[in-house]
């Protein structure tokens, strides 16, 4: 502990430190080349850090997993249909745990991330192609920092908003028109998520279509198309790939958004399509299954590793996926 | 004629035309049978003044080419003739550009429509991401000319026809347009522009990012144009402009100096400066 | 070629109407952006802009000598009952109410905090005991949240927490002139509390600070020298490739990754206590890095090769010319990056959640080593709580949080300003 605090006040005086003694060997060479080594040294390191973040989260989260595989085999915690790690499901059992089949988690997950990206991807796009190609200076001027200001809001502000409000508001309309909804229903967190999430679309997407070369709109508008025929037939199809990797960011963001759904989905692991029902997460379980006072070996917490393990591996792929695409899809325009 | 002395013309002239706020196009501006007219044409853009007062016909099923040095304004001359200027948000047009008689900047005339009749082929080939043969129907299909996949593929194959490429794309129609080589894509852009009948076709530099042999099959092909259609074309090859064009107009700093039968100004430019510039010794 | 010019005129309508139509689509969707921030902003103030006053209820308190072992010193003071004061003088106030439960009630509608603010009061200024005094104390937050209007005495009796008999009492202080609303000290200066006009934002803004301060004094140099080697001085190999690709990966990771990260190896490997605020700024820092790492390197690529070529002319060595030269030049675009990756920290819950900085801590941290919350972490524990006036309070410290985001953000418009360099 005192040596981790000593490595602290390292990574902050040691820069200071080697600034001032490059200044005092300015004029011996050979100290000089001393110094410049160690600064460099220093460089590289903390450019490795970044590497090691990585490989701390894969060791971590993967340490734990299989830890956590070998008291509940894999193949339960993939297909298994039921999610229950607070109660015993047999009498039997060690402790307390019960039953660790995640499938209810990851279907309650992909339903509040679809309703997410029903709401986010239209209205994202629409946004970045009103900002773009129809917004007056004025307008732009005015809306884009709107649009910011939504994109900097804290995400626990999006959760208490959406389990106050969006969530009876919900409920009081669908009761009115003769639905039965529940007070957590995987709407309210799918729309509000939708809703944080319009500005990312809405900014990727914008980046993507202003890299479409003027000289398509100008073959376009020369053959007589009008401002929305040129975007949708000859824009959108070009922008394609890049808003696809648009997208598959935005569905990573959503998968891993958790403050929304851990104040606003519930913790019930229903299994179910009907967006009107409570499900809950794999980002809403993590939180539970760690936050209390539990011994760090049980199952249940070692439960939360292994979904942090899934969590990770499907956004990094997404992530992955993502930018390639656009990184290609820009290459093709440079 | 020495170095100075040809520098001391140069300025002299120059001083006739670029300070002279009442100077009038030499040569004649109008054309037996004109498909356009444009008359006392200014443009800016913001402040600046790109072109000043510029007035001269589009003759029917004749070319008329426009020469002159970098940056005297020949396309956004071009471009006001489509009103393609109008997607610059700080170009303003005055004067008065008519087509058929009818006034193009009129509230009345359609922006859609105008473009539909005066086509524009653009100095890089732009083909759509799209393939060979949605790259031909696109602008058909916008403008709803055909009713029938039968009548749509009759003036894909046709346009394809006219614009010398079919028989090189004709087995590779669902192929991206993209793909295809510089001069491939520039006659596919004329292609494109021809499909939807256009009355005049405008072509701002359209052989300049072509290999010669491109460059002499799109010549080819203007000539054949001619027949059909009236054009204008941009170009910065005096050849170029000796070859395919009827009529010629120099540009100089905004002002359109001289314009008249191609064989006139190439052979007895009475201007100066178009001399100046034809002759390579300066502009 | 008449008639493709009538066949063109045909479709003219349908398609300026289409036109219309999506121009329509694409304000409409900005506008939906819009009024939902509306929307969430008007809300929220309007649920809690009251916290920000608090009500007060003014009580004859016997304070004679009697109740202080007959002499009235700083020690007497200090070891006096005030709860037993305070009760004995709500008893006299009302000497009708009889019976545990109604007595119970009555009790209840002073804060009971309140005993300690009156010590507190005392041992200020010894002076006021003597005699029967007046005293402001503080009200129960059932009496608060009813005083705000948000109780509806028309409501059958059973539905609310506030009975009739107490809301007769409140009647009649309210007409005796001994019910006030002021402005909301403790919810500036105090800790979290289980008792509503208790809790105060105090403790969770110095965790977030806490927390934050560690955050960037680790991520801000470590950023900035990570940024000066990729950009100035690593070869384009593989090894960099992947650093990079790496980089910008890191940066879409889920927040709660981070959070785990911190538990498996600050928590456990290397036993740091759990809870506190050194453990979540490490945590941050891990998450803002790549921020800081991508707008370093974007505002070192934007200093212009003349500056190093013109330093690296007069016989400066390549370290040399980039700290002296064009690191100062970079500066105010590091700093920018900085301060986003710090407003995106300060609005950070996850992973505090599951490093343990969601306990109920009443004591407000004095150290990054001290048990701390974050604001963030206190709205999240807040909106969790049934009392109605936790509602109130969580919007105030939304408000809070927004008005720090809102001033870091016009600090960077700020910066950005001054500091825009155009060579
Ligand atoms: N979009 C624009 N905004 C501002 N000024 C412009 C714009 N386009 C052209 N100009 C200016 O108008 C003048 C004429 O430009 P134009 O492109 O018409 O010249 P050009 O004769 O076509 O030259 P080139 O032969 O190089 O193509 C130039 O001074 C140019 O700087
Ligand atoms: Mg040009």
């Amino acid at each position: 502990m005192n040596i981790l605090l000593l490595l602290f006040a390292g990574f902050i005086l040691g820069p200071a430190f080697l600034i001032l003694a490059l200044n005092f060997t300015r004029h011996n060479r050979v100290l000089r080349k001393r110094v410049e080594l160690l600064i460099t040294t220093f460089l590289i390191s903390c450019a490795c850090i970044a590497i090691f973040t990585t490989v701390g989260i894969v060791l971590s989260v993967l340490f734990e997993s299989i830890r956590f595989f070998q008291a509940v085999p894999i193949t339960d915690f993939l297909f298994g249909l039921e999610w229950s790690p607070q109660t015993a499901i047999r009498s039997d059992q060690v402790g307390s745990s019960g039953a660790f089949g995640a499938v209810p988690l990851f279907a309650g997950t992909f339903l509040i991330t679809i309703i997410a990206m029903i709401i986010a991807v239209p209205l994202g796009l629409m946004s970045a192609i009103y900002l773009s190609e129809y917004a007056t200076p004025m307008v732009r001027a005015f809306a884009k920092p709107l649009l910011e200001i939504l994109a900097g809001i804290p995400t626990v502000v999006y959760g208490f908003f959406a389990a106050l409000t969006v969530a009876p508001m919900i409920r009081r309309t669908a009761d009115s028109l003769g639905f039965d909804v529940s007070s957590e229903s995987a709407l309210a967190a799918g729309v509000v998520m939708g809703i944080m999430i319009l500005p990312f679309v809405s900014s990727l997407s914008d980046d993507v279509i202003n890299s479409v070369p003027q000289a398509m709109r100008d073959g376009s508008y020369g053959l007589g198309a009008t401002r929305s025929e040129t975007i949708r037939k000859v824009i959108l199809p070009a922008a394609l790939p890049g808003i696809v990797g648009s997208f598959l960011l935005a569905v990573s963001r959503a998968i891993g958004e958790t403050m929304i759904v851990v104040m606003a989905a519930g913790l019930a692991a229903n299994l179910t399509a009907n967006p009107f029902e409570s499900v809950t997460t794999v980002t809403v379980q993590i939180v539970t299954l760690l936050v209390g006072d539990q011994e760090f070996d049980s199952p249940k917490t070692l439960a939360a590793f292994a979904l942090g393990l899934v969590l990770f591996v499907i956004t990094l792929i997404l992530n992955v996926i993502a930018l390639r695409v656009v990184r290609k899809y820009k290459e093709q325009y440079e | 004629m020495n170095q100075e002395a040809s520098n001391s013309t140069s300025s002299l002239l120059e001083k006739d035309v670029v300070d002279n706020p009442d100077f009038v196009t030499v040569g004649t501006i109008t054309a037996d049978d004109a498909a356009m007219t444009c008359r006392n044409v200014d443009v800016h853009y913001g402040d600046k003044q790109a072109i000043y007062n510029v007035s001269v016909d589009i003759g029917r099923n004749e070319v008329i080419a426009m020469i002159g040095p970098s940056g005297c304004g020949k396309s956004t001359f071009l471009r006001c003739l489509n009103r393609m200027n109008d997607t610059i948000d700080i170009c303003r047009v005055s004067g008065d550009i008519r087509l058929e008689g009818e006034d193009i900047y009129d509230r009345a005339m359609d922006i859609v429509l105008l473009r539909a009749r005066v086509g524009m082929v653009f100095q890089k080939p732009n083909p759509f991401p799209k393939s060979v043969y949605d790259n031909v129907a696109y602008g058909v299909r916008l403008h709803g000319l055909t009713k029938t996949r039968a009548e749509l593929d009759e003036v894909v194959e046709k346009s394809l026809k006219k614009a010398g490429l079919w028989n090189e794309v004709s087995d590779r129609l669902d192929k991206p347009g993209t793909g295809l080589s510089g001069g491939q894509q520039q006659r596919l852009c004329i292609a494109r522009a021809i499909a939807i009948s256009p009355e005049v076709i405008l072509m701002d530099e359209p052989c300049s990012a072509l290999d010669p042999i491109a460059t002499a099959k799109i010549e080819e092909l203007i000539d054949e144009l001619r027949e059909q259609y009236s054009i204008a074309i941009v170009t910065h090859s005096m050849q170029q402009a000796a070859r395919v064009s009827q009529r010629t107009a120099y540009f100089h700093l905004g002002k359109l100096v001289e314009v008249g039968p191609t064989d006139d100004i190439f052979t007895k430019p009475t201007h100066g400066l178009t001399e100046g510039y034809i002759t390579g010794r300066f502009g | 070629m008449s008639t493709s010019r009538q066949l063109v005129q045909k479709t003219l309508g349908k398609r300026y109407a289409r036109e219309r139509r999506f121009r329509w689509y694409g304000a409409l969707s900005i506008l939906v952006g819009i009024l939902f921030l509306g929307f969430l902003l008007v809300t929220t103030v309007s649920n809690g802009y009251k916290a920000f006053v608090q009500t007060y209820v003014q009580i004859d308190v016997d304070l004679s000598a009697a109740q202080f072992g007959g002499e009235i010193t700083p020690e007497s003071i200090a070891a006096a009952n005030f709860d037993g004061i305070i009760k004995d003088s709500l008893r006299n106030a009302f000497p009708e109410v009889s019976g545990r439960t109604d007595r119970r009630a009555l009790y209840g509608l002073v804060s009971n905090g309140a005993q300690y603010d009156l010590r507190e009061m005392l041992l200020e200024d010894p002076s006021l005991a003597g005699g029967v005094t007046p005293v402001w104390l503080l009200a129960d937050d059932e009496v608060d949240v009813f005083m705000k209007g948000r109780i509806d005495r028309n409501e059958p009796e059973a539905n609310r927490r506030l009975k009739d008999n107490a809301i007769g009492w409140i009647d009649q202080w309210v007409d005796e002139g001994r019910v006030e609303k002021r402005f909301n000290e403790p919810f500036f200066t105090n800790g979290d509390s289980r008792e509503p006009e208790q809790a105060g934002i105090f403790g969770a803004i110095m965790g977030s600070f806490f927390t934050i301060a560690v955050c960037m004094l680790l991520a801000f140099p470590i950023g900035v020298a990570a940024a000066i080697y990729l950009q100035e001085f690593a070869p384009k190999n593989r090894i960099t490739d992947i650093i990079e690709v790496n980089i910008n990966n890191l940066a879409a990771v889920p927040s709660i990754i981070f959070g785990l990260l911190g538990l498996a190896i600050f928590l456990n490997a290397f036993g740091l206590p759990r809870s506190v605020p050194l453990v979540g700024g490490m945590v941050l820092s891990l998450m803002t890095l790549p921020t800081i790492i991508i707008s370093s390197r974007a505002a070192l690529a934007a200093v212009p090769p003349s500056i190093r070529e013109a330093a690296l002319g007069v016989g400066a060595s390549p370290i040399q010319t980039v700290l002296h030269h064009v690191l100062p030049l970079a500066m105010p675009g590091m700093l920018t990056g900085s301060i986003i990756g710090l407003a995106q920290a300060l609005g950070e819950t996850a992973p505090l959640l599951v490093i343990g900085m969601v306990a109920f801590i009443v004591d407000v941290p004095t150290s990054p080593l001290d048990p701390g919350t974050a604001l963030p972490v206190q709205i999240y524990l807040w909106s969790d709580s049934p009392e109605r006036a936790f509602v109130e309070r969580t919007s105030a410290a939304i408000m809070v949080l927004l008005m720090f985001l809102v001033a870091i953000n016009g600090f960077i418009v700020l910066l950005r300003k001054k500091l825009e360099r155009r060579w």
